[in-house]
């Protein structure tokens, strides 16, 4: 791909016009580790296409794409509902042209760490709410389980279909300075952003197509018929009716719900669309009458769920879910229950969870990460709390987070005694130095903090997004990438080997030495 | 692997959105066309802009706002007005609100027309009390809600929800003829028989043909009508064509035949489909009508929007608001 000849470019000295006849990637500085190119300056492994094709462009062809992008969105309607000064405002969906590409081969190891790590999980909550053989052996403290706000002891001796607990999850995974991919975060309650990760590569094929040209990227939009197949799995036979339930137009993520329902095919219900009756089944209000719904990817926090059971003041949930779950006559994706896994202090005993469960060494890492409720710990986190990231326990959305290193001394004063006062709450992080990707600014094309958000699925087989939801955060220098905080979004490629290695086995071998 | 189900909030949502779409097109061309008569009639002709206050009915307040009625004024409020129900920006957001709860079940181009025209309505409306800028204004929303009616014919599914929004867009289209047959032609009556007894009378009768062909490009139907007959555009005939004409597609007779075909298709249909033959048979009566003066006009266009409403609320009651147990399950009973 060449630059297109602009007259702009004829203009006598103006910024425009530097801006035209330069390269998009002249001048570009790496920082810190970089996800496009290696500390030579060279394309790193899969990024070469995109190299080529990113050197071949003028930034200011480059910043018409971007511009491209975000009237496509805008007119899209592809938005996220932020709450600012007690109002919803729906924000055009920030998204940044330069994808961030994966190769093959790295994509591999995630992928299977991934599933490794959900199966992990799910056998653990599993056993909490079963005989809890992980407390009985040592594994975790019991103290840490029943002190978790997401465990909900009304679920203790259910059976949901094939054990499995939580059917999607989206992790986050960050890679610091000398490359290594690590699990920041295991979200398991109601994890969002996969509609994005759709939404992404579709505006990057209209307005961008030229760049999927000579390489080859894996499609993410399989993904629909994956998570539709996991809740058809969940239903009894494999066969039922599956709804997906919206807490309204007014939440954050409705945008999502929405998309997810249309491209699964199936009703969108908000609370007042359902009704359980006395006989434990759960019904959904038609133009025909009641009609019997199987399954239901659910997008309300469990705490909300069922006002039977859960929070009785919840004018969100349906009353009766929870009976119409435990008695088998309706599946709930993800389970009620499955945050107790969600959080920041379980999440630290998660590599010693896959090795007990699973009998594997986990494929990828956590960071490593301090259990403030440990005396010793502790003391180590507030002696060397200008170094650390602090989280608090049970949050999302980086609410409540101290970055250390940014943070003044009053804060610091603040964030100990918060420590002290309630160590269960908190965990503390090493800062990671998190890489960068080329993101399209004013002046030309600046390293920005990525992280990345796969999303897991789990049901009668599993599933790993190709790619997922990269976030971008939106200053130079900043680690915060959530899109409440100002953070943008990439396209995320995994793109196949140029040349793939030669396995010596012939196709037809290959294929015959699958087991049926 | 199951049967497609549809929501009694998805198809009250689809029947909303319908409706608004039609009342945009609808409001958007009777403005437009308004504008063009008023520029071709001579000044002592009595055309003022203060029939087009009537269309969004009494009460609609235009009074509380606005002290007078004057053609900025009243443009402000049919056009731009962000809070009465009665403006153009209003029922495009509520076409927009509407659909995007049920995005999920109309063709992805739609959402799309539809977020873009009510974006372009939302920053351009204010605009529109300048003729200059009026007529860029309004074509717009004509092309869109076409554009969007074609999306919906041509790409969607002829399955319930499908018929939920066709009934939205057959009973406003119907609604909105009427109300244009009250505040048009009804005014047009009356001035010529004001005439008849006044000075004035050489100037609209000179005009009055014009007024008429006005009323049915109002309605979209100036060629259908040249070409269902070859009589002169008299008041009579153009107020029969637009009650009666079972070829027109925004005749009340068309309309209602089309709400009838839809319900036929739909589940639990009797209570509406009753309110529906109401229409027809108060159309088959009127349709004796010898002679149309300003107050026959004025009572059957009353009585028709009338029972238009019935089947407006014989959906509602059937289809809308969901059956449930009338008391709620069990409670407290443990997991």
């Amino acid at each position: 791909v060449t630059a297109l000849p602009t007259s702009i470019a004829a203009l006598s000295s103006d910024p425009v016009r530097d801006a035209a006849v330069r390269h998009a990637l002249t001048g570009y500085e790496v920082r810190g580790h970089d996800e496009l190119v290696g500390p030579d300056g060279r394309a790193r492994r899969g990024s070469e296409a995109l190299v080529e094709a990113l050197s071949g462009l003028s930034f200011a062809d480059l910043r018409a794409r971007q511009r491209a992008a975000e009237a496509d969105i805008a007119a899209q309607g592809i938005t996220f509902t932020v709450y600012a000064d007690g109002a919803n405002i729906d924000r055009a969906w920030p998204m940044d042209i330069v994808p961030r590409v994966f190769s093959a081969r790295e994509w591999s190891t995630i992928d299977a760490g991934l599933r490794q790590r959900l199966a992990g999980l799910n056998c653990f909550i599993d056993d909490l709410y079963h005989e809890q053989r992980c407390v009985r052996d040592g594994v975790v403290p019991a103290a840490l389980i029943e002190s978790s706000p997401g465990w909900r002891p009304e679920c203790r001796g259910a059976d949901p279909p094939h054990r499995v607990w939580a059917h999607v999850c989206g992790s986050d995974l960050v890679r610091d300075a000398d490359g290594t991919v690590y699990v920041l975060e295991d979200n398991l309650r109601v994890p969002s952003g996969v509609s994005y990760m759709l939404e992404n590569r579709a505006v990057t094929k209209r307005v961008f197509a030229e760049l999927f040209e000579r390489q080859s990227i894996r499609p993410v939009d399989r993904y629909p018929e994956r998570l539709l197949e996991t809740l058809l799995s969940l239903c009894p036979g494999g066969e039922g009716r599956a709804v997906v339930l919206t807490p309204g137009v007014y939440n954050s993520a409705y945008f999502e719900h929405s998309s997810l329902a249309r491209q699964m095919g199936v009703e969108l219900v908000e609370n007042h669309d359902l009704f359980v009756d006395s006989d434990d089944v759960c019904h959904v209000c038609t133009i025909e009458g009641p009609v019997r719904v199987d399954a239901i990817y659910r997008r309300i926090d469990d705490w909300f769920l069922d006002p039977e059971v859960f929070n009785p003041d919840s004018r969100l949930g349906v009353a009766g879910l929870a009976r119409a779950w435990r008695s088998g006559n309706l599946a709930l994706a993800n389970a009620p229950g499955t945050g107790v896994a969600d959080d920041k202090v379980v999440y630290t005993y998660v590599p010693d969870l896959i090795r007990y469960y699973l009998a594997e060494e986990p494929i990828l890492p956590n960071v490593p990460t301090f259990r403030c409720e440990d005396p010793v710990q502790l003391s180590h986190v507030v002696t060397n709390l200008d170094r650390m990231v602090v989280k608090p326990a049970n949050e999302s959305g980086g609410k409540g987070i101290l970055i250390g290193p940014q943070a003044d001394r009053a804060s610091l004063d603040r964030y100990r005694e918060r420590l002290r006062a309630n160590p269960r709450a908190w965990v503390a992080q090493p800062v990671v130095e998190l890489s960068c990707s080329p993101t399209v600014n004013e002046a030309g094309l600046e390293p920005r903090c990525v992280d990345l958000r796969p999303f897991t699925l789990q049901g009668g087989s599993g599933y790993v997004t190709a790619g997922g939801l990269t976030r971008v955060a939106r200053r130079r220098g900043s680690y915060v990438v959530n899109s409440s905080q100002g953070g943008g979004s990439k396209d995320t490629w995994i793109v196949e080997d140029r040349n793939p290695p030669q396995t010596g086995a012939s196709p037809a071998t290959a294929a015959g030495g699958r087991s049926p | 692997v199951s049967e497609p189900i549809l929501l009694c909030r998805t198809a009250d949502s689809l029947y909303w959105t319908g409706r608004y779409l039609e009342r945009a097109e609808s409001l958007a061309r009777l403005v437009s066309e308004h504008t063009a008569l008023l520029v071709d009639l001579p000044t002592s002709v009595p055309l003022t802009w203060e029939p087009l206050l009537a269309i969004p009915g009494a009460g609609s307040g235009f009074d509380d706002r606005y002290p007078r009625t004057d053609e900025a004024s009243i443009m402000q409020f049919l056009l731009a007005n962000a809070e009465t129900p009665s403006s153009l920006r209003w029922i495009v957001a509520h076409a927009r609100e509407n659909l995007r709860t049920v995005r999920q079940v109309a063709p992805r181009a739609a959402w799309r027309l539809v977020n873009e025209l009510a974006t372009f309505v939302e920053e351009q409306a204010a605009a529109g009390w300048r003729r200059g800028r009026r007529q860029a204004l309004l074509d717009r929303v004509l092309g869109d809600c076409q554009q969007i009616a074609g999306v919906v014919t041509g790409g969607m599914r002829r399955d319930h929800a499908y018929e939920f929004f066709c009934l939205g867009t057959q009973l406003e289209r119907a609604d909105m003829t009427t109300r244009l047959l009250d505040v048009r032609a009804a005014g047009l009556v009356q001035a010529a028989a004001d005439a008849d007894r006044g000075a004035d009378r050489g100037a609209v009768q000179l005009y009055e043909d014009l007024q008429w062909l006005g009323v049915l490009r109002s309605v979209l139907a100036q060629h259908a009508f040249r070409r269902s007959t070859s009589d002169p555009v008299t008041g009579d005939a153009v107020v029969r064509f637009l009650l009666l004409d079972d070829r027109y597609p925004r005749s009340v007779a068309f309309c209602l035949d089309q709400v009838a075909e839809g319900l036929g298709r739909l589940p639990r249909h009797d209570g509406a489909a009753e309110a529906c033959l109401d229409v027809r048979l108060l159309l088959g009566t009127v349709g004796a009508t010898a002679s149309w003066s300003a107050p026959v006009i004025h009572d059957v266009a009353d009585e028709l929007q009338l029972a238009i409403g019935g089947v407006d609320d014989a959906l509602r009651s059937t289809y809308f608001e969901p059956s449930r147990p009338a008391t709620p399950a069990a409670t407290g009973r443990p997991a």
